[in-house]
């Protein structure tokens, strides 16, 4: 048998939104063979969500995506991932916030999900490469894959993509790195893509309520209710579970009679306990990641042994703070600079070239030293 | 790229002769521009004279007497089925309630198609019994078997002919001989779709009440189908609100859908003759080069009596879902089972009530020729299929020889 030519064959991640949606249109201009896939990853009619409120994986959703697929003249498939994103997004969604930290789904899709499944499933479909609507550049140099933020600040993505490889990147297309969501939208107006209106798909895809409530729910006997406490231990209030809360939140305490806002400190997922203060006493000089990954061709394995200045990005809206990293036995050690910010564990901490543009990789927050969190506190102060 | 349609039991190309009579019904100087059969008028009168030479047509086809069957149009075969066993239970499909005079027993089987399978699940929701036959371990149902459930309350036997993923064909007619011997009220069902588009049966040698055929399965347009309805029973309508198909199916005929039956009916005998003496060898050659070449491939029901062109495989640990989106794209056309069901991709129920582990069927893939499939095709066919089977990592021959060197045996 002759050996397939795979080189112009592409997988395209098509949500049914208009980023992806360009995406396809782009790539096929191009002369891209492209097979459109959508993952069906939850079931809105299974779990008595809000079909109308789903962000994805809605019926019309994967309408919209078919109808694209259809105008540009790809064929299209619903791949069902409902069990592996069961097992490597929503599990580990509920069991973070058990432990009293703070989950990124996205992250874990992306890594677990969106990169390797989609890419092994790729593969069997003879395609070489996967591409999504992300806003972000992927560049290839001599020395490897360098990936960058999107051209568009607002909408850059790159925070989701720390854990991807270098031959993973090798065979990734990102062909909105270089357009502003305007553009894009322009872009599917001109060509009369149906969604080129769409709204923004808003917070976690699975979520069509309050991640509270969605949390709550699924919770049962693992919903971890208990005290307010102020760092010395006296007791201020009560709270009816632990997953409400995330370390430098503010709104929805409900503790009012203080002479400036609190905020929560720290959460001690065993007693209960959440830990809150004024905004002063949030502050730290750094803290740990761990579960690294380096995208860096430079970086890629052990990242930098001596302390390298970076910009380091702790949540999604975030925008990074300059900050001081070192590795040391897996764990990359970070110093903030001049400014500080309140790094919530459980959330991906991902680091950025000085000039803030380059993502060089990035990992999962951990308290100091690794112990449980509420500990940590108390030995700094 | 050349595409090849292995899908015919899924759908039927529509035939050239099907699409010639409907623009002549259309278009052109006979053409009709009023379809509603029932009207008195002279517009009427012509449409009414269409449907009844195409049930005409029907009856000569079957071999059955007006005096003994109704043959009614429906819109498919899932209202047929779904008719089939609601009707008797005086139940509709929209709600679960059940009349207790209406209580009783059905027996059917664990390998049904969907639109039967649901319908035995709603009768159970509603309070009816349900015994589900296992095929043997030939694969088919045995009239014993059936027997053997035969209850004095037994209401309904309700069962596929030929099965629609596997092709195996069940002995109905001496099953339902059977049954009838023991127990003359009994209401008997078959889910005829498959078996009557493609293989040459006698419906008067045997008794039944309700027969289900869908004739897009042979050419005809989607969305209408055939129900024969043994005038026997005093039964009554899903449906009301009109006095059509002896008030069997109310509502204006779809005269589109009985055109293109009766253009597709003339070419029936055609299509059965070339699956019988062509595609027989022909898929025997294919199976035959796919086991040769994949010793851990398994095909399902393989020397049970089967219809002519399907081939039901089972490649053990491939979740199929992917295989046929890759075959899609190498311009094969093949499903996992019911085409039914392949939004969703839960695997095939049908696998399921055979004699094979539960994850059998999410490793299942069916190819169904269709009569016109060209023995030419075959090798390019075969090429692509086997260049996917590598892709997924499915063990050959030589590379099982490769790890164990016959010399050892």
């Amino acid at each position: 048998m002759e050996k397939e030519d795979l080189t112009g064959k592409v997988v395209v991640a098509m949500s049914g939104g208009v980023d992806s949606s360009v995406a396809a249109l782009l790539l096929s201009e191009a002369g891209f063979d492209c097979v459109g896939v959508s993952m069906q990853v939850w079931d809105y009619r299974n779990h008595g969500g809000c079909s109308n409120r789903a962000t994805c994986c809605a019926p019309s959703d994967f309408a919209d995506a078919r109808s694209v697929a259809n105008d540009i003249g790809i064929p299209y498939y619903v791949f069902d991932f409902e069990e592996k994103f069961h097992d490597k997004v929503i599990a580990r969604f509920l069991d973070t916030y058990a432990g009293g930290e703070t989950p990124n789904p996205c992250v874990d899709c992306n890594n677990d999900v969106k990169f390797r499944e989609l890419r092994n499933r790729a593969v069997t479909l003879g395609c070489r490469s996967v591409a999504t609507g992300h806003y972000v550049k992927l560049e290839s140099r001599p020395d490897g894959f360098h990936v960058f933020r999107g051209k568009d600040d607002k909408k850059d993505q790159s925070y989701f993509l720390y854990g991807l490889k270098q031959d993973e990147l090798s065979k990734t297309l990102f062909p909105l790195g270089e357009l502003s969501k305007v553009e894009v939208r322009e872009i599917a107006k001109a060509a009369g893509i149906k969604t080129a209106d769409k709204p923004e798909s808003q917070d976690i895809c699975f979520v069509s309520g309050t991640i509270d409530d969605f949390v709550g729910e699924r919770l049962g006997t693992r919903r971890k209710p208990g005290a307010f406490r102020l760092k010395d231990g006296q007791k201020v209030g009560e709270h009816d579970g632990i997953h409400r809360f995330t370390v430098g939140q503010r709104k929805g305490l409900g503790l009012s009679g203080y002479d400036a806002p609190l905020y929560v400190l720290e959460i001690d997922p065993v007693k209960g306990d959440v830990y809150v203060g004024y905004k002063s006493e949030l502050e730290v000089p750094g803290f740990e990641v761990r579960e690294l990954n380096w995208v860096h061709p430079a970086l890629v394995g052990g990242g930098p042994a001596e302390e390298m200045l970076v910009h380091v990005q702790v949540r999604h809206k975030h925008r990074g703070v300059p900050a001081k990293v070192f590795v040391r036995d897996g764990v990359a050690n970070v110093s903030f600079v001049d400014e500080w910010t309140s790094p919530a564990p459980g959330q991906a901490a991902v680091f950025y070239d000085p000039e803030n543009r380059e993502l060089l990789g990035g990992g999962r927050i951990v308290g100091k030293s690794g112990r449980p969190q509420s500990l940590k506190l108390f030995e700094a102060a | 790229m050349k595409r090849y349609y292995l899908d015919a039991n899924a759908t039927y190309e529509i035939l050239p002769a099907v699409k010639e009579s409907l623009v002549a019904l259309l278009d052109g100087p006979r053409s009709f521009s009023y379809l509603n059969g029932s009207s008195i008028h002279a517009e009427g009168q012509k449409v009414r004279a269409l449907i009844d030479a195409a049930r005409a047509d029907l009856y000569r086809y079957v071999r059955l007497r007006e005096a003994d069957f109704q043959i009614v149009f429906t819109s498919g075969a899932t209202e047929g089925n779904n008719t089939a066993l609601l009707v008797p239970f005086e139940m509709s499909s929209a709600k679960d309630s059940l009349k207790p005079e209406y209580a009783g027993h059905v027996i059917s089987t664990s390998v049904e198609h969907s639109s039967v399978e649901e319908g035995l699940q709603r009768l159970e929701r509603a309070g009816v019994e349900v015994t589900r036959v296992r095929p043997g371990s030939d694969d088919i149902i045995s009239p014993d078997a059936v027997l053997r459930e035969l209850r004095p309350e037994t209401k309904l036997v309700s069962m596929i002919w030929a099965n629609n993923e596997t092709g195996v064909i069940h002995p109905i007619p001496e099953i339902f001989r059977a049954i009838q011997r023991a127990s003359p009220n009994c209401i008997l069902h078959t889910d005829a779709v498959q078996a009557l588009s493609k293989l040459e049966l006698d419906l008067s040698s045997f008794p039944f009440d309700f027969l289900t055929i869908a004739p897009h399965k042979f050419g005809a347009l989607p969305g209408i189908g055939i129900s024969i309805v043994n005038k026997r029973l005093p039964l009554k309508p899903l449906a009301v609100g009109g006095a059509q198909e002896l008030k069997w199916r109310p509502g204006t005929e779809n005269v589109v859908g009985i055109v293109s039956i009766q253009a597709a009916l003339a070419e029936l005998s055609k299509l059965i003759t070339r699956y019988r003496e062509v595609i027989t060898p022909l898929r025997a050659e294919f199976e035959e080069r796919v086991l040769a070449h994949y010793p851990t491939i398994e095909v399902i029901g393989k020397d049970a009596p089967r219809l002519p062109n399907t081939v039901m495989m089972r490649l053990p640990g491939i979740l199929t879902e992917d295989l046929v989106v890759a075959l899609d794209l190498a311009g094969v056309s093949c499903s996992r089972g019911s085409a039914c069901s392949s939004g969703k991709q839960l695997g095939s129920h049908v696998i399921g009530g055979m004699n094979y582990p539960k994850e059998a069927g999410r490793e299942v893939l069916r190819l169904s020729f269709p009569a016109n499939f060209q023995e030419s095709d075959l090798e390019t066919v075969l090429e692509r299929l086997f260049q996917c089977f590598e892709r997924f990592g499915l063990r050959t021959k030589a590379s099982h020889s490769d790890t164990i060197p016959a010399s050892v045996h």
